[in-house]
C-alpha cells in the first residue's frame, strides 16, 4: 500500500502543472460548495440569534412570516396595528412575564425608528445575551433616543448629539419631524442583528411627534408640553412577549389567536423562522445544486486530465506488470491518484474557505451583521467533503478501470 | 549447492494460440538449468513476445506446463502468476524499462517493493535493499553521481544497465531479456552484454536472452532458434 502511495505521489509530482490545475479546480469548487453551506448556516443561526429570549410575538392578524419579517427584521410594513387595550390585557395575564410593545413607521436617514418602552433593553436578548449599552443608558426624557451600533458608527453620532426623525420609512424623506429634535442618550453594543440598524425612542415620543400630524402632513408645531393623556399611545405595531414558563406558550398563543376583542396573531419566532426557511428552501437548494454541479465539473476536469495521460502511461503500466504488479495493482495506483488529487483539492478548498472567511469577516459583519465564525467545520460540511471524496473515488474508478483492462490485455508488452 | 541440478525454467508440451488464430507456440521440451545463459534467436513474428508472455505468466497456455524455479506457474491463478513473476523473474525490455519520474536508485529497488522474497534475498546478500542496489549499479558501471537523478535524464545505454540492475536485484532464478541491446551502439552493446553475463553468473541467475542479432550468440552457454523448438515447425 505504501509502495503504491509513493509511486502515485512520484507520478503526480512528475506532472505537477496538470496536477496543480486539477487541484485548483477542485479546490475552488469545494470552496463554493462549503461557502454556500456555511453562509446558509450562518444566516440561519444569525436569524435565530436575533429572536432568542422572546417566546411570542404578537401583532395584528397576519401571516406568521410577514409578522416576523416586519417586527423583527424591519422588512416591509405592518398592515394593521394592535390596540393598546389588547397590549394591556396581554401584559396582565398571569403566565406572561413581560410584554414589550414596539411601534414602527418612522425613520432616521434610512434607519428604522423603533418606539418602545425602556423594558425593551431589559428583556430582549440576542444570542441569549441581554442587550448592553456601549455608552449612556436607556431613554429617560421624552426626546431621548438610543442608537443601534451601526447607526452611531455610520452616522458618527456621540452621546448628546441631536437628530431629527422623518415621517415614514423612505430613505429620502421630505417629511421631517424637525420641530422636535431628539438627543442621543445611549448607544447599544453591536449585536449582529437588525437592532444595530435601529433608532430607539419611547412610545410617548412617537406619540408626541405625531400630535400635530393629520393624514400624513404636519400642521403647525407639536405642543411643547403635551399632557399625559395626549402621550398615551392608542395602538402599537407588535408586542414581544416573554412567558413565565415555556409550557404556557401554546395556551397564550391560542388565547391571542382566538381573542374576541381584536383579530391578532401570536407567533413563536423559531417556528415562524422555520416557515421562512421552508419558503426559501427552493433558493437554498438551487444554490446547493449549483455548487454541487461546479464540484462535478471540477471532478470531470480531473477525469479529463487523468484520461489524457492514460495512453502515454501505458508503458509505465507495462513496466509495473513486468515487475510483478497485477492488474489490480494498476487499478489501485490509478485510483490512488484520483483519491490523492481529490483529498488535496478538498483540503485546499477548506483552507481557502478559512482564509477567505478570515479576510472577509469584518466586511461581512459590517454589511450584514452576520458574525462569521472560524471554528471547526460543521457536521454538514464534513458530510459534504465526504461526498466530494466519494465522488472523486467514483470518477477515479473510470481511468482506473480502463488502465486495468488495458494492462490485462497488454501484459508486459505494449503493442504500439 | 544443489542448484546444479535445479531447473530455472522448464517447458513441457507447451501450446498457445491467440483466439481465432493458428497455434503460435508449440514447444515440446525446453529447459534452462540454474544459472544457464541461453541465447534464443527468432525473427519478428515468430512468437517471441507471446513466448515471453507465457514464461512471465501474463499469458496462460492452453496446453502444457511452464515451470519457473520448480514452480508450475501455468497451473496458478493470474494473481499467483503475478506473484511468481515478482519473486522469481527479472525482465529487461528492448527500451523504456524505467519509470522516468523515479530516481535511478528507486527504479532498481522498485523490484523489491513487489516481492518480499527478493527484498529479503537482497537484504541477506548486502545488508539492505539500498546497498544491494548500490552494489549492482556500481558493478554495472553506473557512476554514483547519477544514482539520485531521475531515470529519464540517463542515456539509453545507462538506462539499460539500470534495467539490468533491477532485474538482478534479489537474485531471481530467471532473467528474461527481450532484445535488450538492440537500442545500443556496438561498443555499448558489448559492454552491456559482458556485464550482464558476469552478473548473472555471479548471482547464479539463469538468463534467456532473446535477440535476432546472431553476432552475440557465441557469448552464451547455448544458442537456440525458436523455430527449431517449435514442434511441427522446422523440426
Amino acid at each position: 500500500m505504501s509502495a503504491l502511495l509513493r509511486l502515485a505521489w512520484a507520478s503526480l509530482a512528475n506532472r505537477r502543472f496538470t496536477v496543480a490545475v486539477t487541484v485548483a479546480t477542485i479546490a475552488l469548487s469545494v470552496l463554493l460548495l462549503l461557502g454556500v453551506e456555511r453562509l446558509r448556516n450562518e444566516a440561519r443561526s444569525s436569524f435565530l440569534r436575533t429572536v432568542s429570549g422572546t417566546d411570542l410575538i404578537v401583532g395584528a392578524r397576519a401571516h406568521p412570516v410577514q409578522l416576523l419579517l416586519y417586527s423583527v427584521f424591519h422588512l416591509g410594513d405592518a398592515t394593521n396595528n394592535v390596540g393598546w387595550n389588547s397590549v394591556q390585557r396581554l401584559a396582565a395575564r398571569d403566565d406572561v412575564a413581560w410584554a414589550v410593545p414596539i411601534s414602527l413607521g418612522d425613520s432616521h436617514r434610512g434607519y428604522r425608528v423603533v418606539g418602545t418602552t425602556s423594558d425593551y433593553f431589559k428583556h430582549l436578548q440576542t444570542a441569549d445575551r441581554p442587550l448592553n449599552f456601549a455608552q449612556g443608558a436607556a431613554f429617560e426624557g421624552l426626546y431621548d433616543a438610543v442608537l443601534g451600533a451601526d447607526v452611531a458608527a455610520k452616522l458618527g453620532y456621540a452621546l448628546g448629539d441631536s437628530l431629527v426623525l422623518a415621517h415614514g420609512t423612505a430613505a429620502l424623506n421630505p417629511h421631517q419631524h424637525d420641530d422636535r429634535p431628539f438627543k442621543v442618550a445611549g448607544i447599544l453594543e453591536r449585536t449582529g442583528t437588525p437592532m444595530d440598524q435601529s433608532v430607539f425612542v419611547s412610545l410617548q415620543a412617537i406619540q408626541a411627534i405625531h400630535l400635530n400630524w393629520r393624514s400624513g402632513t404636519r400642521i403647525g408645531n407639536a405642543p411643547a408640553e403635551p399632557s399625559d393623556t395626549q402621550l398615551q399611545p392608542t395602538s402599537v405595531t407588535a408586542v414581544f412577549v416573554g412567558l413565565r414558563s415555556r409550557m404556557a406558550t401554546f395556551t397564550v398563543q391560542r388565547a391571542v389567536n382566538e381573542d374576541r376583542h381584536e383579530p391578532m396573531t401570536a407567533i413563536m419566532p423559531g417556528v415562524a423562522l422555520q416557515q421562512l426557511w421552508s419558503m426559501l428552501g427552493m433558493v437554498e437548494r438551487a444554490l446547493q445544486l449549483t455548487a454541487a454541479c461546479v464540484v462535478l465539473a471540477g471532478l470531470l476536469g480531473m477525469l479529463a486530465a487523468l484520461l489524457g495521460t492514460l495512453s502515454e502511461r501505458r508503458r509505465e503500466m507495462a513496466i509495473l506488470r513486468a515487475l510483478g504488479a497485477g492488474p489490480t495493482t494498476v487499478f489501485g495506483l490509478l485510483l490512488m491518484e484520483s483519491v490523492l488529487l481529490t483529498v488535496w483539492g478538498v483540503l485546499m478548498g477548506l483552507l481557502l474557505l478559512y482564509v477567505l472567511t478570515a479576510a472577509l469577516m469584518p466586511f461581512v459583519l459590517q454589511a450584514t451583521g452576520i458574525a462569521l465564525d472560524l471554528g471547526w467545520p460543521a457536521a454538514s460540511e464534513w458530510h459534504l467533503m465526504l461526498w466530494v471524496l466519494l465522488a472523486g473515488v467514483l470518477v477515479g474508478a473510470v481511468p482506473a478501470t480502463m488502465a486495468y483492462r488495458r494492462s490485462l490485455a497488454d501484459g508486459m508488452m505494449v503493442k504500439q | 549447492m544443489s542448484d546444479r541440478d535445479a531447473m530455472a525454467l522448464r517447458l513441457v508440451d507447451l501450446g498457445f494460440a491467440w483466439p481465432g488464430a493458428e497455434p503460435l507456440i508449440r514447444i515440446g521440451q525446453f529447459a534452462l538449468r540454474a544459472g544457464e545463459r541461453v541465447f534464443l534467436a527468432g525473427p519478428s513474428g515468430s512468437g517471441k513476445s507471446t513466448l515471453l508472455g507465457l514464461l512471465a505468466g501474463t499469458l496462460k497456455p492452453q496446453r502444457g506446463e511452464v515451470h519457473v524455479a520448480e514452480l508450475c506457474v501455468s497451473s496458478l491463478s493470474a494473481r499467483a502468476r503475478d506473484r511468481a513473476r515478482a519473486d522469481h523473474i527479472g525482465v529487461i525490455f528492448q527500451q523504456f524499462n524505467l519509470l522516468p519520474f523515479l530516481s535511478v536508485l528507486d527504479n532498481v529497488t522498485l523490484a523489491c517493493r513487489f516481492s518480499s522474497r527478493r527484498a529479503e534475498r537482497a537484504a541477506a546478500r548486502d545488508g539492505d535493499i539500498e546497498s544491494s542496489a548500490r552494489r549492482l549499479l556500481a558493478e554495472l558501471g553506473l557512476p554514483e553521481t547519477c544514482w539520485p537523478r531521475p531515470a529519464a535524464s540517463l542515456s539509453v545505454g545507462q538506462q539499460q544497465r539500470v534495467a539490468a540492475a533491477r532485474a538482478l536485484i534479489g537474485a531471481p532464478e530467471l532473467i528474461l531479456a527481450d532484445e535488450p541491446t538492440s537500442a545500443l551502439d556496438a561498443d555499448a552493446r558489448a559492454d552491456f552484454l559482458r556485464l550482464l553475463l558476469a552478473e548473472c553468473a555471479a548471482a547464479n541467475t539463469a538468463l534467456l536472452f532473446v535477440s535476432h542479432d546472431r553476432s552475440l550468440m557465441d557469448r552464451f552457454d547455448r544458442a537456440v532458434d525458436l523455430r527449431e523448438l517449435q514442434v511441427g515447425g522446422m523440426a
